[in-house]
């Protein structure tokens, strides 16, 4: 990614003005993980103004394997600050912190497969009330925003997000979780999109955040278009600063339900041709279903708590494969 | 494939261009599926430079290699046939015949194979008699480009025009008292332009055989510039299906050549997942001045078997790349 290629500046950071487009989103993403208690989580706000809505979503790994989520539709009515639900996002200083909370209901999974039927889950799941801090600051530079030009490939494309821009962040995050608290102060990192969104313009992709400390830590996309056409991109995060990849090889295990069991990747930037072995901890298998036309799609979401090694460095962070099912299998598998 | 143009008489020698390193090669490899044994052979008519690039490369099965790599003077690009090899088109796209009468040299540890003047001193001869009958059993891949900005499989620097094929192979192979005549599978290659080998930065290329129904030709190069590509087709029930991804991940031993792959791909039609196990690996080279820089480049040719849903397949394994400080370019990937 060329700076020219993207323009960033501080009110970025802050609501846009929405567009008309019915599936206009603007999301904020937040998430931290601990290596040592192999915990953490995700938040995140996803306004659909134009739909009268919010995606609001938290889910929690949690050190003994259980999960704790929520997700819902709380309604918005204007696009003027990331507050739905019980969840709520602050940005303390443009590209130096930020903050996401959570305070509500949550459901409680010691079998993490509930969340594969949405309707048990919202009937048979325990609940309990939680109580949800993360604190980010920023530990890398920032990467993204608004294409400059009308041929400017976006990292996702432009039917799931117009601007875009992450960063590598220190986490600290606070979990009461009816009484239960784990907390850490370790890494993670964070996201902020906007544009028109459906889950399901996804034909398939796999994406790698984590972290390896404050220095090091990577943010990686293989993502194939309907066309075939497959793209790699992202960066490796060495010594403080990013470097893009020129390519990145994928090789995934699979479970029995076609869930990523572990990963080895190759990735090269213009200084460095790295190998990273990952090992899935725990998997949140969420979906998407959306009816366009006469069509029902649907899309498997699978978050995945993942520990990294890369050399003598161990990291962890998310692993996100999303893909549209076809016939109830996933199109990208056992790719 | 309308991207490309192919006739009959693409079989035999082009009017070479005027380019120095103008090079046109006909490669076959060929291995039997049942008994461990097989190989390449490659005749690369280097006319403007006034020789041929003869390479003969024999995996046998007690792990011994039985190669030559002669430079046998030519004068004309009308035939091929130099040093004792002598290439034949029985019928163009179909049946294709490759011969070598002449001397190799029996090298029992591959490392040798790095220092080719001890080898070419020290190793063993015997006298190699083979005939390799290629007869086609997929469509012909390739041909010369349509369009000046057309994408060429290995670059425009490495060969202007370029076709390959699976085959079936009838073998006589005699060397020494031995005999190892087969019936097995391969592929084969024809190949013509301008050609460095240090215009590739590095490539992994695989060109394997199932079966007369099965295979693939996978290639993933950087050239010079360093960008990646990724080409080649899968070879499903008699059919080429153009892939449109393809990952490739190695494992390395302590001299940094493969010892395993896994190759992912996908076609159209297909998601193949593939893993490779090296049965043997020669350790080439080649080395060329440009000006004032001395250039060299490791060419690992490495006898593979290869497992893709439950089926076995053999055929090479071929990682070019450019070495600086003595260290391979794409190294660990």
């Amino acid at each position: 990614m060329h700076a020219e290629d993207f323009r960033l500046t501080p009110h970025d950071e802050f609501n846009h003005p929405p567009t008309t487009d019915r599936n206009f989103n603007e999301s904020v993403y937040v998430n931290g993980f601990d290596p040592v208690q192999r915990a953490g989580g995700w938040m995140r706000i996803g306004n659909r103004v134009n739909e009268g809505y919010a995606e609001a979503q938290v889910c929690l790994y949690l050190p003994d394997g259980r999960l704790a989520v929520q997700f819902q539709r709380p309604d918005i009515s204007h696009n003027n600050a990331f507050s739905a639900g019980g969840l709520s996002y602050t940005v303390h200083e443009p590209y130096r912190q930020v903050s996401m909370r959570y305070a509500g209901d949550l459901l409680v999974l010691d079998d993490p497969n509930l969340l594969r039927d949405a309707r048990r889950l919202f009937t048979d799941a325990p609940r309990t009330q939680g109580e949800v801090e993360f604190h980010l600051t920023g530990v890398s530079p920032m990467h993204g925003g608004e294409p400059t030009r009308d041929d400017q490939q976006t990292m996702y494309g432009r039917d799931f997000s117009f601007g875009h821009f992450n960063q590598h962040t220190k986490t600290r995050g606070r979990m009461d979780i009816g009484g239960e608290v784990f907390a850490f102060d370790s890494y993670g990192w964070r996201d902020h999109s906007w544009g028109p969104r459906f889950w399901t313009n996804i034909f398939f992709y796999r994406l790698f955040i984590a972290n390896f400390g404050p220095d090091r830590g990577l943010m990686l996309l293989k993502i194939t278009g309907r066309d075939g056409v497959t793209r790699r991109c992202g960066v490796l995060q060495f010594d403080g600063d990013y470097e893009d990849v020129t390519d990145l090889d994928v090789y995934t295990e699979w479970t029995a339900l076609k869930d990523p069991r572990a990963i080895r990747l190759g990735v090269r930037t213009a200084k460095r041709a790295v190998q990273l072995q990952g090992e899935v901890i725990q998997i949140a298998p969420l979906s998407n279903r959306r009816k366009v036309g006469d069509q029902m799609l649907s899309s498997r979401i699978a978050e995945a708590l993942t520990m990294w090694t890369w050399g003598s460095r161990t990291g962890i962070g998310v692993t996100e494969y999303i893909e549209l099912l076809e016939n109830g299998q996933p199109v990208g598998y056992p790719l | 494939m309308a991207e490309y143009l192919l006739t009959p008489a693409d079989e035999f020698p082009h009017t070479p261009s005027a380019d120095q390193h103008f090079n046109e090669s006909v490669y076959v490899n060929a291995f039997d599926h049942t008994r461990h044994v097989g190989g390449w052979l490659r005749l690369g008519n280097r006319v403007n430079e006034g020789y041929a690039e003869l390479a003969v490369c024999l995996f046998l099965p007690d792990g011994r290699i039985a190669c030559q790599f002669l430079r046998p003077a030519i004068v004309a690009n009308d035939r091929f046939e130099a040093g004792g090899m002598h290439y034949t088109i029985e019928r163009a796209h179909e049946c294709v015949v490759m011969r070598y009468h002449g001397e190799v040299m029996l090298v029992e540890d591959r490392e040798w194979l790095r220092k080719p003047k001890l080898m070419f001193e020290r190793a063993p001869r015997a006298v190699c008699d083979l005939d390799w009958r290629h007869s086609g059993c997929s469509p012909i891949y390739g041909g010369a480009p349509t369009r000046p900005e057309q994408q060429t499989m290995f670059g425009r620097d490495f060969s202007l025009g370029h076709f390959n094929q699976h085959t079936r192979v009838a073998s006589r192979l005699r060397i020494g008292d031995e005999n190892y005549d087969f019936d097995g599978f391969g592929w084969r290659d024809h190949s013509w332009g301008p050609r460095l080998w240090q215009n590739i930065l590095f490539d992994r290329g695989f060109y394997v055989s199932f079966g007369a129904d099965r295979g693939f030709t996978l290639l993933k190069i950087a050239n010079q510039d360093g960008t990646v590509r990724r080409a080649g087709v899968l070879f499903v029930d008699g059919r080429y299906e153009t892939i449109t991804d393809l990952d490739v991940f190695t494992d390395w031993d302590e001299h940094k050549d493969p010892t395993a792959v896994i190759l992912t791909a996908r076609s159209q039609s297909h998601s193949a997942v593939i893993h490779g196990r090296v049965l043997n690996c020669a350790p080439l080279s080649n080395r060329r001045q440009i000006g004032e820089t001395v250039m060299n480049s490791r060419i690992a040719e490495a006898y593979t078997e290869f497992e893709w849903d439950g089926r076995r397949g053999y055929g090479m394994t071929e990682y070019v790349e450019r070495l600086v400080d003595g260290v391979p370019v794409a190294w660990p990937l």
